[in-house]
């Protein structure tokens, strides 16, 4: 697969405190899906905005595959961006209804009946379609999750950053999204980046797991994840790989890698 | 149903005895006139003017809520977004605060003379002052995760965050904001006419002077209509922009 994303020796400070994360090199390819595990404040939530552009790095860059060429110019003319992040918290707009929330992303490029047409349709992949005339204190949890998803997938991103975006649900809704997510994955062509804490949650979803740890936290293990899709939480070669990570991540703990 | 039966019957309550106590002599008409005396009253004001004093004030009013609410918003929208300007205008403000909105009014008559503007002069500068501090509090409290949000799909222009994100989540806060300049605006007439400067205020204070209770009556329940009627349109307004919270 062609590279679409190329993350170069970011490093990550705030002001001018010492790196939260450095010498960060990654490349994403088309239609991937790759999972960074790492603990709380490791830095997974900044990486992930400074790759959607929302925050500088102290240093290096975030290359689009054909950013300043035409494939960007026709993804501007309709109505899509290059990456979209899908918040941990839904950071919905609570005086917009769910169709105009998820429109958002759209306004200023496409006209309102594309825009409407377009947020339509992925209402109905997130299975939400009679939900677009709800206030989003209407929904529960996992339907605003949902519409967090249904807002990044209007934008048709080539790549899809998601912050710990079941971390907060239930464990039936989390396992719904997590197979909603991985079906929208495989019909859409998206590239997906996906920050976890839960080991399972990324072997179960990716291709490859990226753990962060160290301080400042840097990739210290590229665990590629080789069970064919879909994955069987209940099947024997799943546990064997949840359980390999999970002793790579207490070996690295025990080296001193302070994950 | 029974809670509206028992207001009605509050009130009806207070007229029996609003009415009951003049003609049983327990105060004086000329202190208290009885209500049913209030139509020829107002019949005499209306005669006398009372429309025209009640459309001039009243054009002084939202004249001066309109100056005051948008000066105050704009202001409060810029110093919420500007933490210099904040400290620019924290000294002025601290001076300014503690000062009452009915302090202007002297202020007002020296630099417009007994005049209109000078009555749009008091309430603009009492409706900014409760309009200014609310709305500064109100878009400081908009969440700042929307803010990144909008900016995460491309809405995060200065203006397109205002508009889209900034106003709205902070209209609840303006609102409030809104409805105290308003109840503020009125005091600045009633205040103003008490000075001497001519409208509504002005007539009620003529009336007092005269000793006709049932004129300063008239004059009373003018004000109470019209205070209830911006309130009414505020509220209406409100429901309309809060639909969402619903």
């Amino acid at each position: 697969m062609a590279t679409l994303v190329d993350i170069r020796n970011l490093t990550i400070a705030y002001g001018s405190a010492p790196p939260v994360l450095a010498d960060f090199s990654v490349t994403l390819a088309e239609r991937s899906l790759t999972c960074i595990v790492g603990r709380s404040g490791v830095g997974k939530t900044s990486l992930l905005r400074v790759i959607a552009g929302l925050a500088p790095p102290r240093s290096g860059a975030v290359v689009m595959a054909g950013a300043d060429g035409p494939v960007a110019a026709a993804d501007a003319v309709h109505g899509c961006r290059p990456l979209a992040l899908v918040f941990q918290q839904p950071r919905l707009l609570p005086w917009r209804r769910v169709i105009d929330n998820v429109m958002f992303g759209l306004e200023g490029v496409l006209g309102h009946d594309d825009r409407l047409r377009r947020a339509q349709s992925v209402l109905t992949q997130v299975g939400l379609a009679d939900h677009a005339g709800r206030w989003p204190h209407q929904l529960s949890r996992g339907q605003c999750q949902r519409v967090n998803l249904a807002r990044a997938l209007a934008v048709r991103p080539r790549v899809m950053l998601l912050d710990e975006p079941f971390s907060a649900l239930d464990t039936v809704t989390r396992q719904g999204l997590q197979a909603d997510v991985l079906r929208l994955w495989r019909e859409t062509g998206t590239a997906v980046l996906l920050v976890t804490q839960d080991i399972e949650e990324a072997v179960l979803l990716a291709e490859r797991v990226l753990v962060l740890g160290g301080r400042p936290a840097r990739v210290i293990r590229n665990f590629p994840v080789t069970l064919p899709y879909p994955r069987q939480r209940e099947s024997h070669r799943f546990a064997t790989q949840v359980k390999t990570l999970r002793d790579t991540l207490a070996e690295l703990v025990a080296d001193g890698e302070g994950i | 149903m029974k809670r509206a039966v028992l207001a009605l019957a509050g009130l009806g309550a207070v007229l029996a005895v609003w009415e009951g106590a003049p003609r049983l002599g327990w105060v004086s008409p000329s202190v208290l006139p009885p209500p049913s005396g209030l139509p020829l009253a107002f019949w005499r004001a209306y005669a006398d003017g009372w429309l025209d004093a009640v459309r001039e004030s009243l054009g002084q009013y939202l004249m001066g809520v309109g100056i005051g609410a948008g000066l105050g918003i704009l202001l409060g929208f810029a110093v919420a977004l500007s933490p210099r300007l904040e400290a620019l205008l924290s000294g002025p403000m601290q001076v300014l605060r503690p000062v009452p909105a009915l302090a202007w009014v002297p202020v007002g008559i020296l630099w417009f003379g007994f005049t209109g503007p000078a009555v749009i002069f008091v309430v603009a500068i009492g409706v900014f002052g409760a309009n200014a501090p609310a709305a500064c509090g109100a878009v400081q409290a908009v969440d700042r995760e929307l803010v990144e949000m909008a900016e995460a799909y491309g809405q995060g222009g200065r203006w397109s965050t205002a508009a889209k994100v900034l106003l709205p989540g902070a209209a609840a806060g303006i609102l409030v904001g809104i409805r105290a300049g308003l109840a503020q605006g009125w005091l600045a007439v009633v205040g103003a006419g008490l000075a001497g400067i001519p409208g509504l205020g002005q007539r009620m204070e003529q009336a007092a002077s005269g000793h006709a209770a049932d004129a300063v009556l008239v004059y009373l329940i003018t004000f109470m209509a019209l205070f209830g009627l911006t309130d009414a349109l505020w509220v209406l307004v409100r429901d309309r922009l809060s639909a969402w919270q619903r």
